[in-house]
């Protein structure tokens, strides 16, 4: 268990963005792999039954969250419309925006913007630049379009950008598109 | 959407980089020992609490043959000269079903009484208090569900 944890813990944090429902799922995961233990001993591909156990597990469980918070989720959506959650996508950004952040420092501030997106962005982003799912995979596994798979992956990078440009060297924070 | 399709080529390349060299998150100490300690209270529950497709192999084959005598019995039983142990058995049963019938009958009459009671004071009642009742419990369903929904804004939107 010691060998994986870490890995599952990632795949179930990255997705859920919540430390302790984290904890819960990926808890889940490996009383899953006790139970299918003599299955997966065999297998030889351990690592890659309990990736897809954690993100299945996570996916279940943000499902499960989603339909009991629909409502209030809508009425939350409809209310934030000029939030940060739907960003505008007039806006280039530069190529050295990584550069003059210390590795350390630079982990920090994308896992904390990963957490900062909202759930809708987030999770497709996730499974595509993490579990490197298909745009139509990932539409399949969240029962959405194509359309909307990618307009929101599209925009959770403007987000993530976005906090990446502002937790940058102070140079290139004037270097938005002028229109 | 105005990103240009090399802007967004780009951003593509620039948040993929960003992903691939993030390291794995270190899973807190605690999750070995609440998995050790989720086993060990499963351990210690009876069998039949487990789920069935956990039962041991001959459990499982020993509780569908009991389940299928047990059918086979009861089926003959009804059919054949059991038939008359079964009238026995289940007459207790019947006798309740007699008194639910006869409580029932009450139930109704109760109901009926409550449904006369009720049109005679709503012909009696000004329409306009019954609208403004109405106006009043609509608005109090409004007002829930505006506490409901910031509450859940204030408590779980921001996460």
């Amino acid at each position: 268990m010691s060998a994986y944890q870490d890995m599952v813990y990632s795949t179930t944090a990255r997705l859920l963005g919540d430390d302790a429902q984290a904890q819960d799922i990926a808890q889940d995961v490996f009383l899953k792999a006790y139970e299918h233990f003599e299955q997966i001993r065999t297998s030889g591909t351990v690592g890659g039954w309990l990736k897809t156990v954690a993100t299945n597990l996570s996916l279940n469980h943000l499902t499960r969250h989603r339909r009991r918070w629909r409502l209030f989720s809508d009425l939350q959506r409809s209310g934030d419309c000029d939030s940060d959650d739907e960003p505008e996508l007039d806006f280039a950004v530069p190529d050295t925006v990584l550069d003059g952040i210390a590795a350390e420092e630079r982990h920090r501030t994308v896992e904390n913007a990963l957490r900062r997106l909202p759930e809708h962005q987030r999770v497709p982003l996730v499974l595509y630049h993490f579990e490197e799912l298909s745009y139509q995979d990932i539409a399949q596994r969240l029962h959405v379009s194509l359309a909307k798979v990618k307009t929101d992956i599209l925009r959770g990078r403007v987000s993530l950008a976005r906090i990446l440009v502002r937790a940058g060297p102070s140079d290139t924070h004037s270097e938005t598109r002028q229109p | 959407m105005t990103l240009s399709p090399e802007e967004q080529a780009r951003l593509e390349r620039l948040v993929g980089t960003a992903c691939r060299e993030l390291p794995l998150l270190e899973a807190p100490r605690s999750l070995a020992a609440r998995v050790a300690a989720q086993l060990q209270r499963r351990a210690a529950q009876p069998t039949w609490r487990a789920p069935f497709s956990q039962w041991s192999t001959g459990l499982r084959v020993a509780f569908v043959a009991v389940a299928l005598v047990v059918m086979g019995a009861t089926l003959s039983m009804s059919a054949g000269p059991g038939a008359h142990l079964i009238t026995r058995l289940l007459a207790p049963l019947s006798r309740v079903l007699a008194r639910l019938e006869s409580t029932g009958a009450l139930i109704g009459l109760l109901a009926t009484l409550c449904r006369n009671l009720g049109i005679s004071l709503l012909q009696d009642i000004p329409a306009f208090w019954l609208y403004g009742c109405a106006a009043g419990l609509l608005a109090l369903y409004a007002l829930l569900a505006g506490i409901s929904a910031t509450a859940y804004r204030t408590l779980y939107g921001t996460r």
